[in-house]
């Protein structure tokens, strides 16, 4: 009988650590990874060409479906693209709404990202607490934009209707309780001998490899590097927050997941200073109109007809102009090309970064044992809808 | 811009406003001048394509290059002729899957890339999605064929024709 070298199994697609459907062929000696090559793409859409066949008001809604867990921030960023190429400026307050709504979606990413990556490594307790606590946060969508999920929520030029007195103040109310939940989970984890085994020194990205890898986001930061858009090029009002970077010290899959653990802890701290702002702003502004952004309908039969005609012909874009938008979403870099040509973009692309970090999964993987795979798919934090596009 | 002042064989024009854009007859010279100084220390973050059918040079490519050490974003751009350019996936390891993506969606060949397999589309995909002349509906949809017990695919059946609507009024202009 002929000695047996290597073999290949295929991980997923259907398989519940791969984080949705991503097909992995893993080339193995014993238990030993020698190749790791990712299938993507079962859940491709051409959402790219899609844009192109749309104009700027109809394309929002794609960029909910791109990542489905941290919904608002990538449509902030097709916001952002739209005001950049129209020159559009929202209102003060608008843009407080849009941080305070970024940093509510970064919880709700992170809770995601670290309570499946625990439930892959085998803790399920922490999910089920960490989902109790997206829950809420779902519901504050669902009280701004009337959708759990697929918000709609910012708008080019503004938000779609500003966040009323009762649910600042019960957002406020969740933020004075949710660090104990997150102490709580942190009980459960940190400090958990088989969580620290199953991390510790797992998947160990160098600076170098991380930026050669483009990585940004977490997977950045992990390998000490503290590189944050928000602070780097600062968008809406964050120039005007105190907020920390954290930054991991030897690049493993357990600085990853402290990264994020911290970046919780800031992401509440923006949130209130964000709250604090909109109170003061709202009780200066006696009459606040009930609905914002300048893509709103007044009553008048002049502007009637203008709003008519932006809704259906959509913004032009002035021909040979391009503008490439980027903000921190909380996996890393999310960035959105316009190419303009009349009301619809001529090209539209998208900078997923979940496709990068995953592009780096056969580097990482390689001498790593097949149950490190889960652990390294859980620390890359992926979801499909925006690697596929 | 510093590119065209330190390169000017290289850079064949230069947009500044809404934002700064460096197009280039030698793509590959600029990326490795990019990677290499000192200066820049620069980084692929993204690859992409676009295709202007009707221009003699067809394909324009995209590469969006950050200098972390002094925080500069350089949009860099080339129009090819013909679509083949060598690889840059050994001056930026994160190139292998953009280059990928660009190869499957517009039929730009990178020479010397190592792997360069369809990445997105479906197995057995034909035809190349995001050139202009590739219809948004495709060419092809799968259903489950009751009779053959498996999954087959057969030419696309729209119930409806794709409508757009043209709203520009003849009295505007």
């Amino acid at each position: 009988m002929g000695k047996l070298k290597s073999f290949t199994i295929n991980f997923g697609p259907q398989h519940p650590a791969a984080h949705g459907v991503l097909r992995l062929i893993l080339e193995l000696d014993g238990e030993v990874v020698v190749r790791a090559d990712p299938h993507v793409g079962l859940l491709h859409r051409g959402t790219e060409k899609l844009l192109e066949e749309r104009n700027l008001l109809q394309g929002l809604p794609y960029f909910d479906r791109l990542d489905y867990v941290s919904i608002i921030a990538y449509e902030h960023v097709y916001s952002l693209g739209v005001e950049n190429l129209l020159d559009l400026n929202p209102t003060g307050s608008a843009r407080w709404t849009r941080v305070l709504f970024l940093e509510l979606t970064r919880l709700l990413n992170h809770l995601m990202a670290i309570t499946t990556h625990a439930l892959d490594v085998g803790a399920l307790t922490p999910f089920l607490w960490g989902f109790e606590e997206r829950e809420k946060l779902i519901e504050f969508y669902e009280r701004a934009s009337g959708a759990r999920i697929h918000a709609a929520y910012i708008r080019p030029g503004g938000v779609a209707t500003p966040v009323d007195v009762t649910t600042r103040t019960d957002i406020a109310a969740f933020l004075a309780q949710f660090p104990a939940r997150l102490n709580e989970m942190e009980e459960m984890l940190t400090n958990n001998r088989i969580w620290r085994q199953r991390l510790v020194d797992v998947g160990v990205v160098s600076l170098e490899q991380a930026l050669s890898w483009g990585f940004s986001g977490p997977m950045l930061r992990g390998s000490s590097w503290g590189w944050d858009l928000r602070v780097a090029t600062p968008y809406e009002t964050y120039s005007d927050v105190e907020f920390g970077v954290p930054v991991g010290l030897h690049g493993d899959c357990f600085d990853r997941y402290l990264v994020r653990v911290e970046e919780i802890r800031q992401s509440c701290l923006i949130a209130g200073t964000a709250l604090d702002k909109l109170n003061l702003l709202s009780a200066g502004e006696a009459s606040t109109p009930d609905r914002e952004g300048e893509l709103q309908p007044s009553l008048q039969m002049e502007d009637l007809i203008a709003h008519f005609k932006k809704f259906t012909t959509g913004e032009v874009i002035p021909p040979r102009l391009f503008v490439y938008t980027a903000a921190e979403a909380p996996k890393g870099e999310f960035g959105v090309y316009f190419a303009g040509d009349g009301a619809k973009p001529w090209r539209a692309h998208l900078r997923a970064p979940g496709f990068v970090h995953l592009s780096a999964l056969d580097g990482i993987a390689v001498d790593h044992i097949i149950a490190d795979v889960v652990t390294l798919i859980g620390t890359q934090d992926i979801v499909f809808g925006e690697i596929d596009r | 811009m510093e590119l065209a002042r330190l390169y000017p064989a290289w850079v064949t024009g230069v947009v500044l406003s809404p934002q700064a854009g460096v197009s280039t007859g030698a793509p590959l010279e600029v990326l490795t001048t990019l990677r290499g100084s000192l200066l820049h220390g620069g980084w692929l973050s993204d690859l992409w394509g676009t295709d202007y059918p009707g221009q003699t040079r067809r394909v324009q490519l995209s590469w969006l290059i950050w200098s972390y050490p002094r925080g500069v974003r350089t949009l860099l751009f080339t129009s090819l002729k013909t679509p083949r350019i060598p690889s840059g996936v050994y001056l930026f390891p994160s190139a292998v899957w953009f280059e990928r993506e660009v190869w499957e969606m517009l039929g730009v060949t990178f020479e010397g890339h190592p792997d360069l397999r369809r990445l997105l589309t479906d197995y057995g995909f034909n035809g190349y999605p995001l050139r202009k002349d590739f219809p948004v509906g495709g060419h092809l949809e799968v259903r489950f064929s009751e009779r053959n017990k498996r999954v087959v695919s057969r030419g696309v059946n729209f119930t409806q024709e794709f409508r757009t609507f043209d709203f520009t009024s003849p009295w505007e202009n």
